[in-house]
């Protein structure tokens, strides 16, 4: 059986395209802080492991379904967040919770599941 | 002068040789032989190269490292990295064979403000802890002096509390440090040694200081200036310092002594590449685990991954450190917390054991 998806649209933009870059599975960050300098968006597809920077989440979407909780990026959409984890995916989702808060800039690395599997929030 | 010759004569032997360095009167060189022998203490371990391995390699060496000059920067001092020093102040072993726990606590204590990228933290680590209470049981003494193996596996296993807890003092004594001593402990997070010339100057350019340890002559003591050769005297001993930069256009590697400020270049030498054995192999420190309170910093970043219980928030002038993940309630209850210290932009108190976030207070 299928999950639900958020049907409703989110508050800005849906369409757009992801952001390329390294592909890296990693057990601990690599990244360091943004500085005002950084910015922007390498062009890429989505179907293959991407990472998409500088990003903020203007919506989030959860339901009453087991692992299924949803962040929406502004200038992309909806993206469901990795599954194959309670912790992993309550961990997710309070990141996408305070980066939705904050508006802070997000850099996420996509799956060619299309589902959001790592998250920066600064 | 306890050695062969007196300086005058030393002087003229470095001019004629073309050695390029000066020598004069200094805090070690008008101490006793015996004395002299003291301020050293290296005694290559049973899996370390021998004092005379240490030269000859170092010697067949010398080609490969004229071969890096122009494949790194030309010239790197941890002392000056675009004006910062991050490098601990000149220490004093004195009259006890101590040397191998200076110059690894140096290179431990300079990868601290590197990793917090902090050149002013105020660190300091207790040399007489590492010597007296961990280096015991593989030999450490004063008059035995130890090696590199033991001192880097205390460093990773056991870890070394601040000076307060067991203040140095150069006389062979009983483990001393204060009974706190453990949740005051730095660990580091490994050790490995590096051989190739290239590898040695790149570390240096871009991790951090290194431990070497090579033969000091009787020279060596009335160092006061320029690029140290070998040019007179008998061996003394083996001895550790902590190697902080290297200059190629002087053909030298830039060393932290610990003999006090009073001997060679305000506690400093340069010694010339391939001389001695300092560059056959060199010890490097791959990182800290911190143990201990970290106040008023704040959470300005977070991280997390497709994996179970596995997310870090980044403290504000300090890097990344990994949230515990015990089970799942303390996981995130400490997440919820760390996340509510960011939304709110406020000052956090985080309780790090090796590392790990254990317990925070937001403010």
């Amino acid at each position: 059986m299928t999950d639900t998806r958020p049907q409703q649209d989110m508050l800005s933009g849906t369409a757009g395209t992801a952001g390329g870059g390294m592909a890296a599975i990693a057990a601990a960050p690599t990244a360091e802080p943004p500085t005002a300098a950084e910015g922007g968006v390498a062009a890429g597809a989505i179907g293959a492991s991407v990472w998409v920077n500088n990003k903020k989440i203007n919506a989030l979407w959860t339901i009453s379904e087991n692992r299924n909780s949803w962040v929406g990026v502004a200038g992309v959409g909806w993206v469901k967040l990795a599954n194959n984890s309670d912790s992993a995916i309550v961990a997710l989702t309070m990141l996408g919770a305070n980066a939705r808060h904050t508006q802070g800039i997000v850099n996420y690395r996509q799956e060619a599941d299309n589902m959001l599997h790592e998250m920066y929030v600064w | 002068m306890p050695q062969d010759l007196d300086t005058n004569q030393l002087n003229a032997l470095i001019q004629a040789a073309n050695a390029g360095w000066t020598a004069g009167e200094t805090s070690v060189s008008e101490l006793s032989t015996e004395e002299q022998i003291r301020r050293l203490g290296y005694k290559p371990g049973p899996e370390e190269e021998s004092l005379d391995q240490r030269i000859q390699a170092s010697a067949a060496k010398l080609t490969a490292l004229k071969a890096t000059i122009g494949a790194a920067p030309p010239s790197f001092d941890w002392r000056n990295v675009s004006g910062n020093n991050y490098v601990t102040p000149i220490r004093d072993q004195g009259g006890c064979g101590s040397c191998v726990s200076f110059g690894t606590t140096a290179a431990v204590e300079s990868m601290f403000r590197i990793q917090r990228g902090n050149p002013g933290l105020d660190v300091n680590l207790a040399e007489a802890s590492l010597f007296f209470c961990i280096g015991p049981a593989t030999g450490a003494s004063c008059s035995n002096g130890w090696y590199m193996t033991p001192a880097m596996d205390g460093f990773k296993n056991t870890g070394v509390p601040d000076e307060a807890s067991f203040p140095y003092t150069d006389h062979q004594q009983a483990c001393g440090q204060s009974s706190d001593w453990a949740s005051r402990a730095t660990k580091i997070t490994g050790w490995h040694t590096i051989s190739s010339a290239a590898d040695i100057k790149t570390w240096l350019s871009t991790r951090g200081p290194l431990a070497s340890c090579f033969t000091v002559y009787n020279d060596f003591f009335s160092y006061k200036s320029g690029v140290y050769k070998h040019v007179s005297g008998a061996v003394a001993g083996g001895h550790c310092i902590c190697v902080i930069g290297y200059n190629d256009a002087s053909g030298c590697w830039i060393c932290k002594n610990s003999w006090g400020p009073g001997w060679g270049d305000s506690g400093y030498f340069r010694i010339a590449y391939g001389d001695c054995g300092i560059d056959s192999t060199m010890w490097a420190v791959e990182g800290i685990l911190e143990s201990g309170w970290l106040n008023n910093t704040r959470v300005i970043g977070l991280w997390t991954i497709d994996q179970d219980r596995n997310a870090w928030a980044y403290l504000n002038g300090i890097g990344w450190r990994r949230i515990a993940w015990d089970n799942d309630n303390i996981f995130f209850d400490l997440l919820r917390l760390v996340t509510a210290a960011k939304e709110g932009a406020r000052p956090v108190n985080v309780y790090q054991d090796n590392g790990v976030i254990k317990q925070i207070y937001v403010l």
